[in-house]
C-alpha cells in the first residue's frame, strides 16, 4: 500500500501491442471458472440427462418405427435410426447451448452484472474479454459433449473410434454460433429481439439441420439455406465422426468452421469493444 | 518481461485540450490539467459535467476523441495494459461478484495482475483489515451494507498496489457515518502517498479530501485551484442566507409557486444588497448575500428593513464558488 512501483506487477513489453494473448485469456477464463454458478450441474444435465431423454424418446421410440419400415434405416445411410439421430442430437445440443448462453446470460453479463467493466480496467484487453466469454460458453459445452458422446457409445449409436473427436466438433459448433450471437447480443440496447431470434434462428436450426431427417426430404431451397448454417455443418461433421465416414466433405465442414468462426469472433470482439467502452 | 518503471518527476495524469465526443455530443470539451504524484485531485461538478467521461479516458477504457492524454507518462491508446497494471479503479456503482465471498472478490482481481494465489490472498486479508471488513472476509457480498460494499470496492481496487486510484463519486448514496469512515480511509491512503483522483458533486467531500480541484461544468473546466484559493478568488469569506418562506407553513419561497409578496421581499433584499455593494444570488428558496463580514452585512440589511423569516451566516463553500461561476447549484 504505497506509491512505489510494485515489483510483483509486471507486464511483458512484447504483449502490449497485441490484442489477444494466451495469458490474458487464461486470467479471464480462471475468473469465469470461479464465478460461474452451478457449472457442473448444467454440464451434467446437457451431457447426460438430456441425451438419455432424447435418445430414449427419439432414437429408440421413434427409431423403432423407422427401423421397422422396409429400407427405413438404409435410406438414411446408417445401420439404424439411433446411429443416424445420435450424433445429430449431439450437434443440435451444441446449437441450443449456444442460443441459451449467448442471448440473455450474455446481455446480463454486460448490462446487469457488469463485472466485465471491471475486468476491462485490469491489464487484459477487451478483445480478450470477448474471446474468453465466447470460449467459456464453448468449453462448458465441450465438457458436456464428452459425457454426451459417452452416452452415445453406451447406447450403441456409434460405429467408429473417430467419435473421440465428436465432442470437439460439437464444441466448435457452439463456438462459431456463440461468437455470432454474442456479437449480436452486445450490440442490442435491450432484449426485445431475443424471442424473435429464438423463433427465426434456433427453432429452424433445430428442425432443419438434418439431425432428424436428411435434408433431401425437404424443398431444395430450404435445404440450401440449411446448408449455410453452423447447425447443419455440426450435425454432418458429428455424424461423419460417429460413423467413421471421414472424407473430403468432413474437411469442408472444418474449413467452414474456421472461416465462419474467424468472422464471428471478429464480430464479437468489435461488439464487446464498443459495449465496454460506452458502458 | 520488462518491469515498468515510472519516473515521479512527471505528472501522473497530464491532459491537454482533451476532448470526448459521443456522436455529435461533446461530453468533454477541451480540458487541460495535471495531477502531481501523491496529490489528491478532485473533479467537482454536477451530473453531466464530463467528470465520468474524463475518468473513463484516464482508465484507458474509453478512447480519447482528440487532444493529448498521458497517464503515468504513457499514452492510453498505445499502452493501455501497462497503465491499467498500475491503476486502481473504483466505479460509481459497486460492481461486485455476488457469487463470490468478500475475500474472493479481491483475490480474483489479484490474479489479473499476475499475483500468485497465496499472494493475492495475503493482500486481500491485509486490505480487508485496512477497510475494516476483516470479520466479513468469508461472508457473501449480497447482505453487506452500501458503505461496506463501497469499502470492498476500494479494497479490491488496491490489490495491485496502484500508483493512481480513480474514485468515481465514492460516497454517493452513502449515509453520513459511512461517508466519514470512507473519507477517513481515503485520507489514510493519501498519507501513504497514493495519488487519488476523485469525482464528486459534493463540495464538502472535495473540501475534505482534495489538495487541488477543478470545477467542471458542461464538459469544460471553469475553475482550478485549492479549495481555499477557489473560495478566496471567486467568493467572499462569508455568506448571508436569507429565507423568506415560512418553514412552518411549508411555503417554499419565490419560485413561482409561493405567494407574490415573498417574491417582492426577495427582490427588495437583492436590491438592498446591491446598494450596500454586496453581490447576491437568488435561489428557488432563498437569497444569498456575499460579504467579507457576514455580521455587519446582515446588520446593514436589517437596518434597511429587510426582514427574512430566517437568516444564517456561514463561511463560503465550493458550492458558492460553483454558483458564482455558473449561476446554478451543484445538486439541482
Amino acid at each position: 500500500m504505497s506509491s512505489v512501483v510494485d515489483p510483483s506487477i509486471t507486464v511483458a513489453d512484447t504483449d502490449s501491442g497485441r490484442d489477444i494473448t494466451a495469458g490474458g485469456l487464461a486470467r479471464i477464463l480462471e475468473h469465469l471458472y470461479v464465478r460461474t454458478p452451478a457449472k457442473y450441474r448444467s454440464v451434467l444435465v446437457s451431457g447426460v440427462v438430456s441425451p438419455i431423454f432424447f435418445l430414449g424418446l427419439l432414437g429408440l421410440g421413434l427409431g423403432s418405427l423407422v427401423d421397422e419400415r422396409q429400407n427405413g434405416a438404409a435410406a438414411l445411410g446408417t445401420a439404424n435410426y439411433l446411429e443416424f439421430i445420435g450424433p445429430g442430437l449431439l450437434a443440435i445440443s451444441a446449437v441450443l447451448w449456444a442460443f441459451g448462453q449467448s442471448l440473455w446470460p450474455t446481455a446480463g453479463e454486460i448490462k446487469w452484472d457488469r463485472t466485465y467493466l471491471l475486468t476491462a480496467v485490469t491489464p487484459v484487453s477487451k478483445a480478450e474479454i470477448a474471446v474468453a466469454h465466447v470460449a467459456w460458453i464453448a468449453i462448458r459445452f465441450t465438457a458436456a459433449a464428452v459425457l454426451f458422446t459417452a452416452v452415445l457409445v453406451v447406447a450403441g449409436a456409434v460405429a467408429s473410434w473417430w467419435v473421440v473427436f465428436a465432442p470437439f466438433a460439437a464444441g466448435a459448433t457452439t463456438l462459431v454460433l456463440s461468437s455470432i450471437i454474442c456479437g449480436y447480443t452486445v450490440r442490442q440496447e435491450n432484449e426485445d429481439t431475443f424471442p424473435m431470434l429464438l423463433r427465426l434462428g434456433a427453432i429452424p436450426m433445430f428442425l432443419f439441420s438434418g439431425a432428424f431427417f436428411p435434408l433431401s426430404e425437404i424443398p431444395s431451397a430450404v435445404a440450401w439455406l440449411a446448408r449455410v448454417t453452423p447447425s447443419w455443418h455440426g450435425v454432418e461433421l458429428c455424424r461423419d465422426l460417429a460413423q467413421g465416414s471421414v472424407d473430403a466433405g468432413s474437411v469442408i465442414h472444418v474449413a467452414y468452421f474456421l472461416v465462419v468462426g474467424a468472422i464471428g469472433m471478429r464480430y464479437a470482439i468489435t461488439g464487446f469493444e464498443r459495449a465496454l467502452s460506452e458502458a | 518481461m520488462a518491469v515498468v518503471t515510472f519516473s515521479t518527476a512527471v505528472s501522473v495524469v497530464r491532459a491537454r485540450n482533451l476532448v470526448k465526443e459521443f456522436g455529435d455530443q461533446r461530453a468533454v470539451d477541451g480540458i487541460d490539467f495535471d495531477i502531481a504524484p501523491g496529490e489528491t485531485f478532485a473533479m467537482l461538478g454536477p451530473n453531466g459535467a464530463g467528470k465520468s467521461s474524463t475518468m473513463k479516458m484516464i482508465s484507458t477504457v474509453s478512447p480519447v476523441t482528440s487532444g493529448e492524454l498521458r497517464v503515468l507518462g504513457r499514452d492510453p491508446s498505445a499502452d493501455g495494459r501497462h497503465i491499467r497494471a498500475r491503476l486502481g479503479v473504483v466505479p460509481q456503482e459497486d460492481i461486485l461478484d455476488m457469487a463470490l465471498t468478500v475475500r474472493e472478490n479481491i483475490t480474483v482481481y489479484g490474479r489479473y495482475f499476475d499475483l500468485s494465489r497465496a499472494e493475492a490472498r495475503r493482500r486481500a486479508d491485509e486490505l480487508l483489515q485496512f477497510v475494516q471488513l476483516a470479520d466479513r472476509a468469508d461472508d457473501q457480498v449480497r447482505p453487506l451494507s452500501g458503505g461496506m460494499k463501497r469499502r470492498l470496492s476500494i479494497a479490491r481496487s488496491m490489490v495491485n498496489n496502484p500508483e493512481l486510484i480513480l474514485l468515481d463519486e465514492p460516497t454517493t448514496g452513502l449515509d453520513p457515518q459511512a461517508r466519514h469512515l470512507l473519507w477517513e480511509r481515503l485520507y489514510q491512503l493519501k498519507r501513504q502517498g497514493v495519488t487519488l483522483l476523485l469525482t464528486t458533486h459534493y463540495m464538502d467531500e472535495a473540501e475534505q479530501l482534495a489538495d487541488r480541484l477543478v470545477i467542471m461544468d458542461r464538459g469544460r473546466i471553469v475553475a482550478e485551484g485549492t479549495p481555499r484559493s477557489l473560495i478566496e478568488t471567486h467568493c467572499s469569506r462569508d455568506v448571508v442566507e436569507l429565507r423568506f418562506g415560512d418553514p412552518a407553513l411549508g411555503t417554499s419561497g419565490f419560485d413561482g409557486t409561493g405567494p407574490d409578496h415573498l417574491d417582492d421581499e426577495a427582490s427588495r433584499a437583492a436590491a438592498t444588497a446591491a446598494r450596500l455593494d454586496l453581490r447576491s444570488e437568488r435561489l428557488s428558496d432563498r437569497v444569498l448575500v456575499y460579504a467579507d463580514d457576514g455580521d455587519s452585512a446582515l446588520a446593514g440589511l436589517t437596518a434597511r428593513d429587510v426582514t427574512a423569516a430566517s437568516t444564517l451566516i456561514r463561511r463560503a463553500t465550493l458550492e458558492d464558488v460553483f454558483l458564482t461561476l455558473t449561476g446554478r447549484t451543484l445538486v439541482e
